[in-house]
């Protein structure tokens, strides 16, 4: 009856980052199932609002009723959780999008936006929504993520994130620059190392200042294709 | 005159059932189905207007219901309905022929005008083969009214430019 339970034991050597590894794999298969599943309940319930303004308007409901006022605010509700779903999905699953920075930049702020509020921190984008560089797509995401995360620690606590995108001739710079706040400057080392290490990938001229006042500065320059 | 008819093809039987009912508010006729081999037998009897089919779904999916209406009724307008909204995935739907391609959650004035869309472009369709019979018979001789050159560069002209 049964077969009896075996541990098997931890192989001598074996690396613990690789578990790490092996576990963000499964988060990215996590996150493009959730970006996908969700779509089903609200497409639905844009279905449901669709009908029940339109029986409402066939029953002679007066536009601006305070039933409209919700039907609103639903339409809304419905409209940012598919923003958030599709944010995940395109963070997980960056390979077929175009590399553009405006979108990798708006992505990070919605994704991490819990994150910095969590961590008393507020962020400021400003710059076009879109603007297309010359890079591979997956490593302009990542880049543009760590960079974001490592601001949000050193601005921990109190202070800023403020993000701008522009054309300088032919590079797209984004600048983003940490204020104020205790900062954590040993929470944002990891994401800056991250951040070196996929600037080359990312074809990414990368410049980071780290006063030791508190704060910091980055400076993203991706050719911009004409 | 009769009601455009609208083929729904979609393996979540609520979803089905919210689309038929808002599509019906709309003023069409409405069939619907679980999936591709569905749509197929019910496309086969029906015949209807415009087809709207969820892109993944078990047995035969929307791209395969896609390829195999291309055999039975290459001019029913297919329009996928997906929450997969990659850029490839709309390419290959637009590669295989599909009407159009619209990602979940709905918006529901587009579809309204897709609708429209592909409504015109069956009756277009349709208009072409009346007269491309029309030409044929003119051909073996059944009927000798427009035969004339311009007429047929008129006639040439009507097949460039209907499937646009």
């Amino acid at each position: 009856m049964g077969h009896p339970i075996q541990r098997i034991p931890r192989a001598p050597g074996e690396d613990p980052q690789r578990g790490a590894a092996d576990r963000a794999r499964l988060l990215e298969r996590v996150a493009v199932g959730l970006a996908h599943e969700g779509k089903n309940p609200l497409h639905n319930m844009v279905l449901h609002l669709q009908l029940m303004s339109e029986k409402l308007a066939s029953r002679g409901a007066p536009a601006g009723s305070p039933i409209d006022k919700h039907v609103t605010a639903l339409r809304d509700g419905i409209g940012r959780v598919d923003q958030l779903l599709k944010a995940y999905g395109e963070f997980a699953a960056p390979e077929h999008l175009p590399s553009d920075l405006g979108a990798a930049i708006q992505r990070a702020t919605l994704l991490f936006a819990y994150d910095a509020r969590r961590a008393g921190v507020q962020i400021t984008r400003r710059g076009p929504a879109s603007m297309l560089v010359e890079s591979d797509s997956t490593s302009l995401g990542d880049l543009v993520a760590h960079a974001l995360v490592a601001c949000i620690e050193h601005a921990r606590d109190g202070g800023k994130v403020d993000a701008d995108l522009e054309l300088r001739g032919a590079a797209a710079v984004l600048g983003l620059r940490a204020e104020g706040g205790l900062g954590m400057r040993e929470q944002a080392a990891p994401h800056l190392d991250a951040a070196r290490r996929l600037a080359g990938q990312a074809a990414c001229e990368l410049s980071i200042e780290t006063p030791l006042a508190g704060g910091a500065r980055l400076s993203l320059s991706f050719l911009h294709p004409r | 005159m009769s009601k455009a008819r609208i083929l729904i093809v979609d393996d979540e039987e609520s979803t089905r059932e919210l689309f038929a009912e808002l599509l019906q508010r709309w003023g069409y006729d409405v069939d619907q189905t679980a999936d591709g081999h569905g749509a197929l037998k019910i496309a086969a009897e029906t015949h209807p207007d415009v087809i709207i089919s969820d892109l993944v779904m078990p047995k035969l999916d929307g791209l395969a219901l896609v390829r195999a209406l291309r055999e039975e009724q290459p001019d029913t307008p297919v329009v996928i309905i997906t929450g997969k909204g990659t850029i490839d995935a709309a390419v290959e739907a637009v590669r295989e022929g599909v009407f159009d391609f619209v990602e979940k959650p709905l918006d529901p004035a587009r579809l309204k005008v897709i609708l429209q869309r592909a409504l015109e472009k069956k009756e277009t369709l349709h208009e072409m083969q009346v007269l491309r019979r029309r030409l044929g018979q003119v051909d073996s001789g059944v009927g000798l009214v427009g035969n004339s050159p311009p007429m047929r560069r008129a006639m040439e002209l009507v097949e460039k430019v209907a499937p646009s």
